[in-house]
């Protein structure tokens, strides 16, 4: 049955999805599964987390499949699903954003005290402009993406991304003072 | 710089299994066949009519209820930042599209609005990546084009796009003949136009598979009704790397901005109107990371160009773009600028910080500068905006001549936002319109 999935196109699997098919649906959520693990771990700093962030968004938007339109692009609308369970998780967790991202720090290669400043930093920010710096900065995502994510034009999108970078570098400047 | 810190400092695998646990989980919560019905017959057609006659009522009160409101509101269903113009074209006359196609125009600085959407095409097709402003373009009080993608629709087999034109404000609108693309999936148009008939189509054709998409280049010297192919990427456009910004600042000197990313800033220039382009690399910075905004011209020979760091950086030219110089610009971030026009201008931001800041609430010592020697100097303008956004980020100034401007403002969570106007150079401020 998956093989057969794999080689039904997308117009195909979104047919079969609203039918009901859950393995059609899994097939298409398949190529941006990556991206979106790494957009909720962005936002929420937790592995364990951010997985069942991404499972609550591929239930919503199997439920949703109906309003994608025919001609839209898959990714940027189930982000942003993603981007609103984000929202939701960090609202109503009990954990606090330091301690799970004490808890996360595992990149041996790189400079741990420097990713945890940069975490916590972005901690301190609200959801919408950690957001952006997420889809901009993480996922490398072009403007036009990030405004297709955010239902914003591309402009406005460039202009939340800046704004952002400058909520978070009075932040990370404090860490660069102490070294 | 910036793309590696985020990549180290949020370096984590996909957990092992994670997609396969989901695709499971999917699966499992199939639904099952559904229960057969429990009415009989009759009672079927009792409830049809019930909900016939509910929905009769619900139809009424929809009808009763838009006669009642009178226009629908120029607030936008998706609630982004497009109460604010796209293009504020004088002191009272503006442009706004906020949504595919979708446009609206204030002849009193913002306060109110209407529709005035082009006749849209039979198959019309959504932007790929959703409408972009950038497919429409306002040029004065009375010209603006809107374009839109279509499928075989009349006079056209396969994708094809249309450019809509008006000269009246939008009250009518003319179609160009329909242009007919080879693309498989969407485009990125991008309309610019100098006078009332020289203008430039720009398309990419951009997927998910090549982001960089193949660019199209079609000007028009009759208004829009005809469009002529000018180059493509298999020739002059080789320097291509992505959806671009374009400007013209004569029929003939021309910028394109690519979408190479931050590492690979470039601008393309083209002295024939767009038949050739040439690459150009300002270096306006000793760590030349970062994005060019599209020029701006004021005369054929009198430019800039912002460059955007993690800062932002002013370039100007005084002759065509042939050398770019930079200039001051005060130390507030992040910063909206906006020029009048090659000497006077204004801008605007938070002093940069030292310490600190106690929390992330809008700062107080946001601060309006004003140049009037193209950026040599700038100076503090005394000025009561900061009474009226006391909880609102300014987020950009725009100043359409000497004394008159506009500020558009919103609230952290970028939820609720304010419109203000200044007649003095932006010494005093009056909100013109607030969600």
């Amino acid at each position: 049955m998956g093989q057969m999935l794999f080689d039904r196109s997308e117009s195909e699997l979104i047919g079969l999805a609203r039918k009901g098919d859950g393995a059609a649906f899994a097939e298409l959520i398949r190529p941006h599964y990556a991206a979106a693990f790494r957009m909720a771990y962005g936002m929420l700093h937790d592995s364990q987390e951010a997985e069942d962030a991404v499972q609550d968004a591929a239930f919503t938007a199997w439920k949703k499949l109906g309003n994608l339109h025919a001609e839209s692009p898959m990714r940027p609308w189930f982000l942003a699903i993603l981007a609103n369970r984000c929202r939701y998780v960090s609202k109503t967790g009990s954990r606090s954003v330091v301690s799970a991202e004490i808890r996360e720090v595992q990149a041996p290669a790189i400079d741990i005290a420097a990713g945890l400043d940069l975490r916590r930093a972005l901690g301190r920010l609200g959801h919408d402009e950690r957001l952006v710096l997420v889809l901009r900065y993480y996922l490398d995502m072009p403007y036009e993406e990030i405004a297709g994510t955010l239902g914003v034009t591309p402009k406005a999108a460039r202009t939340r991304v800046e704004r952002a970078v400058h909520r978070l570098r009075p932040i990370l400047q404090v860490r660069e003072a102490l070294i | 710089m910036i793309f590696d810190q985020f990549h180290a400092a949020l370096n984590v695998p996909v957990p092992s299994g994670a997609f396969d646990r989901l695709r499971a989980a999917l699966v499992e919560a199939e639904p099952r066949p559904r229960r057969r019905r429990w009415l009989t017959p009759r009672l079927q057609r009792a409830a049809q009519l019930v909900l016939a006659i509910l929905v009769l009522l619900a139809l009424a009160a929809a009808i009763i209820g838009t006669l009642v409101a009178g226009h629908r509101p120029p607030i936008p269903p998706h609630g982004g930042p497009v109460t604010i113009p796209t293009r504020m074209v004088s002191p009272t006359t503006g442009w706004a599209e906020v949504a595919l196609s979708e446009i609206w125009r204030t002849t009193d600085a913002g306060a109110n609005w209407t529709e005035v959407d082009p006749p849209s095409l039979p198959d019309r097709r959504p932007q790929f990546w959703g409408p972009s402003e950038d497919a429409a373009f306002f040029l004065d009080a009375r010209h603006a084009w809107v374009v839109e993608t279509g499928m075989n629709g009349p006079g056209a087999s396969g994708l094809y796009v249309s450019v809509f034109a008006t000269d009246d404000g939008g009250r009518h609108w003319g179609k160009g003949q329909p242009i007919t693309l080879d693309s498989p999936s969407g485009m990125s148009p991008v309309l610019y136009f100098i006078d009332a008939r020289h203008g430039w189509l720009l398309m990419s054709d951009t997927n998910q598979d090549d982001i960089e998409g193949s660019p199209i280049l079609y000007a028009t010297s009759d208004g829009g009704l005809n469009w002529r192919l000018i180059s493509t990427r298999s020739a002059p456009l080789h320097a291509w790397c992505g959806p671009a910004s374009i400007m013209f600042a004569t029929v003939d000197l021309g910028w394109l901005v690519p979408g190479c990313g931050e590492s690979n800033p470039v601008l393309l220039v083209t002295r024939d109107g767009g038949v050739t382009w040439r690459a150009q690399r300002p270096q306006p910075t000793a760590t030349p990371d970062g994005v060019f905004d599209a020029p701006v011209f004021f005369s054929p020979t009198d430019g800039m160009v912002f460059f955007h760091t993690l800062q932002l950086l002013l370039l100007v030219t005084s002759d065509g773009g042939l050398t770019w110089s930079p200039r001051s610009l005060p130390e507030i971030n992040p910063m909206s600028v906006s020029f009048a026009d090659a000497t006077r201008g204004w801008a605007i931001g938070t002093h940069v910080r030292k310490s600190l800041p106690d929390s992330v609430n809008p700062p107080a010592d946001e601060s309006l500068y004003h140049t009037d020697d193209g950026g040599l100097s700038w100076a503090v303008v005394p000025t009561d905006l900061r009474q009226w956004t006391q909880d609102y980020f300014v987020d950009a100034v725009d100043f359409v001549d000497q004394k008159n401007g506009f500020a558009s403002a919103s609230d952290p969570p970028g939820q609720k936002l304010l419109w203000l106007k200044t007649s003095d150079g932006g010494r005093t401020w009056a909100v013109v319109r607030t969600t």
